[in-house]
């Protein structure tokens, strides 16, 4: 997995469900701290979802997705947002227990 | 108090050849009357049941995942997608497949139905959620009340 990652379309869930679409993000991985974060926008947002927890933070790729649980809050309205990230989880099926 | 709102929880269901199928555990409300909305059309006469979605508006709803391949054995991804688009792929299932799907889920919501009413017997409610984040009223910058 590459230590930056910028795409177009992600999302936000909570279990099974989306609870954000987001547009135009970008991960990125502190050369120091070796902690992830992401930058993007929220553009459709589940108010009551995004309250829960663990939410997490998924990217698509060709093969499947990349995954990575939010640590901190994120807005529960659509616009800009940045949050902290935990290391990513291995692709899957990460809600399947 | 006890909590009214369950934690998304799924379960995987065996099938045979060796498939299974990840399913809600238990649908919320509003999953609930989805079932019931995917089942009716407009008719002359006013709503009516769309028997062609009767079985296929619960198994949408109640999906999650699978390990069905198509014809070239690629995996048929419906983990994710929208319920017209999991709609979309259930219709493209052999008869006997999508029969064995739906009485799976079927047997599984029944299961479900008792552990619920066994849940209001003993009084034992559902598990809490996890602890919800903080409000960002704080953080954000937003007010809260009169400033005065």
């Amino acid at each position: 997995m590459p230590a930056g990652i910028t795409g177009v379309v992600a999302s936000i869930r909570w279990a099974y469900y989306t609870a954000a679409a987001v547009n135009g993000y970008t991960v990125t991985r502190d050369p120091v701290t070796r902690a992830w974060s992401v930058t993007g926008t929220i553009v459709l947002a589940d108010a009551f979802k995004l309250t829960q927890r663990p939410l997490k933070f998924v990217a698509p790729h060709a093969k499947g997705e990349w995954v990575w649980p939010i640590e901190t809050p994120v807005p529960r309205v659509a616009g800009p947002f940045m949050a902290k990230l935990g290391n990513p989880i291995e692709d899957g099926t990460p809600y399947v227990q | 108090m006890s909590s009214r709102i369950r934690r998304p929880e799924t379960l995987r269901l065996a099938l045979t050849r060796g498939d299974w199928i990840v399913v809600k555990k238990h649908l919320t409300a509003g999953e609930t009357r989805r079932v019931f909305r995917r089942m009716i059309r407009k008719g002359a006469t006013g709503d009516e049941i769309d028997s062609l979605q009767v079985g296929l508006s619960k198994m949408v709803v109640y999906l999650v995942d699978w390990s069905i391949t198509d014809a070239d054995d690629q995996p048929v991804i419906i983990r994710g997608q929208s319920e017209d688009v999991v709609a979309d792929v259930l219709e493209m299932l052999d008869v006997d497949s999508f029969s064995e799907i739906l009485k799976a889920i079927e047997a599984h919501e029944r299961t479900m139905e008792d552990e619920r009413e066994e849940e209001k017997k003993t009084g034992t409610g559902n598990s809490k959620s996890d602890p919800t984040w903080p409000s960002l009223a704080s953080s954000d910058g937003a007010t809260n009340g009169s400033p005065n």
